[in-house]
C-alpha cells in the first residue's frame, strides 16, 4: 500500500510542515507496465498480474484438492467437498431446487474464483482486490446475464421468457402501463448493472479504508520527532492505534470479502432460478 | 414467486430480495421520470411531467414491492 505519505517521509509533529495525505483513487489506477496505444485499453497493469495469480491460485486449489478423490476423502479433498455442499445447500437448492444441481460445478467455481480475486487485497506485496476495477465484477455479472437469458429462452421460448420477466402476475390490467416498463428495465437493465456494481464497490472501498489506516500508521508513527520524546511518544500511540484498526479492519475485510462473493453467486443463482421457473 | 421447482415454499434469501427492491425503487422513478422528462423538453415545459413521472414511477415501484406480499 503505498503512498504520497510514504514516499515524501512525511510524519506527525515534524517540523517542517506537511500534513497527512490521505491515499487516493490512485491506488485502483496503477501505471500500465506496457501500452499498446488502443483507445480504451489500459495495457498491461498490476491487475492483470493480480487476476493471474488468483486464476492460478483457484486453479491450484481444485487441482491438488481432487486429483485423488476418494470415497472416505482425505482432508483436503474434504476442504473441497465442504464448499460443494455449501454451494448445494445454501445456494443452488434454495433457489433453484434439484433441478439446479448441474449449475453447482459453476457457482463453486464462481465463488472460489470471486473470493480469490478479493482475498489478492490482502497479499502481500500485491495488495490489490482484482474486483476493486468494474471491468472485471462487469465481465462476470454480464456472463450470468446472457445465461439466464439463454436458460429461460431454452426452456420456456423467446415470447414466454420475455412475458415471464416483464409481466408480473396478479396485476389488474389497467395497472400493467405503469408496472411493466418498471419491471422490463428493473430486470433487464438495472439488475446486472447492480449485480456488478455490488461487488466492486465493496471491495472498492473496503481497500480505500484498509489504505487509510495504513498510510495513517505511518504517518502518525515519529518517535524522533524534533519536537521532544513526549510528543515521539504520544506519535508512536498514535501509530499503535491505527495500526490495532488496521489489524481489525484486515479481519473484518476478510470476511466482507467471503460474503461479497456469497452475494455474487447467490444472486447469479436466484437470477437463474427464476429464468427456470418461468412466469411467477 | 415462491414455489421455485422442487423446493416447495424454500424463502429467497433476504439479500437476494433487497436487491430486488433496490432495483425496483430504482427503475420506477427512472423509467416514468424519465418519461416525464421527456414529455417536459418535446412540449416546452419545464418540470411539470418530471414530478408527476418520478411520483408515479415510484408509485408503480411500491405496488410491484407489496404486491407480492399481500398475495401470499
Amino acid at each position: 500500500m503505498h503512498s504520497a505519505a510514504q514516499e515524501e517521509g512525511c510524519h506527525i509533529f515534524n517540523d517542517f510542515g506537511c500534513g497527512f495525505q490521505a491515499p487516493t483513487t490512485e491506488l485502483f489506477f496503477p501505471a500500465p507496465w506496457v501500452e499498446f496505444g488502443l483507445p480504451g485499453t489500459s495495457g498491461i497493469t498490476k491487475y492483470l498480474l493480480v487476476l493471474i495469480v488468483a486464476t492460478l491460485v483457484s486453479m491450484a486449489f481444485w487441482y491438488f484438492t481432487t486429483r485423488n478423490p476418494k470415497v472416505v476423502p482425505t482432508r483436503a479433498q474434504s476442504v473441497a467437498e465442504l464448499f460443494v455442499a455449501f454451494v448445494r445447500d445454501q445456494i443452488t437448492r434454495n433457489t433453484m431446487g434439484k433441478a439446479g444441481d448441474k449449475y453447482i460445478p459453476l457457482m463453486v467455481t464462481l465463488f472460489i474464483f470471486i473470493f480469490t480475486m478479493n482475498v489478492m487485497g490482502l497479499i502481500p506485496g500485491l495488495q490489490l482486490p482484482v474486483t476493486s476495477n468494474l471491468a472485471f465484477p462487469a465481465v462476470l455479472a454480464l456472463f450470468i446475464y446472457l445465461l439466464w437469458n439463454a436458460v429461460g429462452i431454452r426452456r420456456h421460448g423467446v415470447g414466454a421468457h420475455f412475458k415471464a420477466r416483464m409481466v408480473p402476475a396478479g396485476v389488474p390490467g389497467y395497472l400493467l402501463p405503469v408496472v411493466v416498463p418498471i419491471e422490463a428495465i428493473s430486470n433487464f437493465v438495472i439488475r446486472p448493472f447492480t449485480h456488478a456494481v455490488r461487488l466492486f464497490a465493496v471491495m472498492f472501498a473496503g481497500h480505500l479504508l484498509l489504505a487509510v489506516f495504513a498510510a495513517a500508521g505511518f504517518y502518525m508513527f515519529n518517535p524522533m520527532s524534533p519536537m521532544g520524546p513526549v510528543l515521539g511518544g504520544v506519535s508512536v500511540l498514535y501509530s499503535g492505534i491505527a495500526l490495532f484498526g488496521f489489524l481489525v479492519f484486515t479481519v473484518f475485510e476478510l470476511f466482507i470479502m467471503a460474503v461479497q462473493a456469497y452475494v455474487f453467486v447467490l444472486l447469479a443463482s436466484v437470477y437463474i432460478g427464476e429464468a427456470m421457473e418461468g412466469a411467477h | 414467486m415462491n414455489d421455485r421447482p422442487g423446493t416447495g415454499e424454500a424463502p429467497k434469501s433476504p439479500e437476494a430480495d433487497g436487491m430486488t427492491l433496490f432495483s425496483y425503487l430504482l427503475a420506477g422513478p427512472l423509467v416514468f421520470g424519465g418519461a416525464g422528462w421527456l414529455a417536459d423538453w418535446l412540449l416546452g415545459l419545464s418540470t411539470v411531467f418530471l414530478p408527476i413521472g418520478v411520483l408515479l414511477g415510484m408509485a408503480g415501484a411500491i405496488y410491484l414491492i407489496v404486491v407480492p406480499y399481500v398475495r401470499s
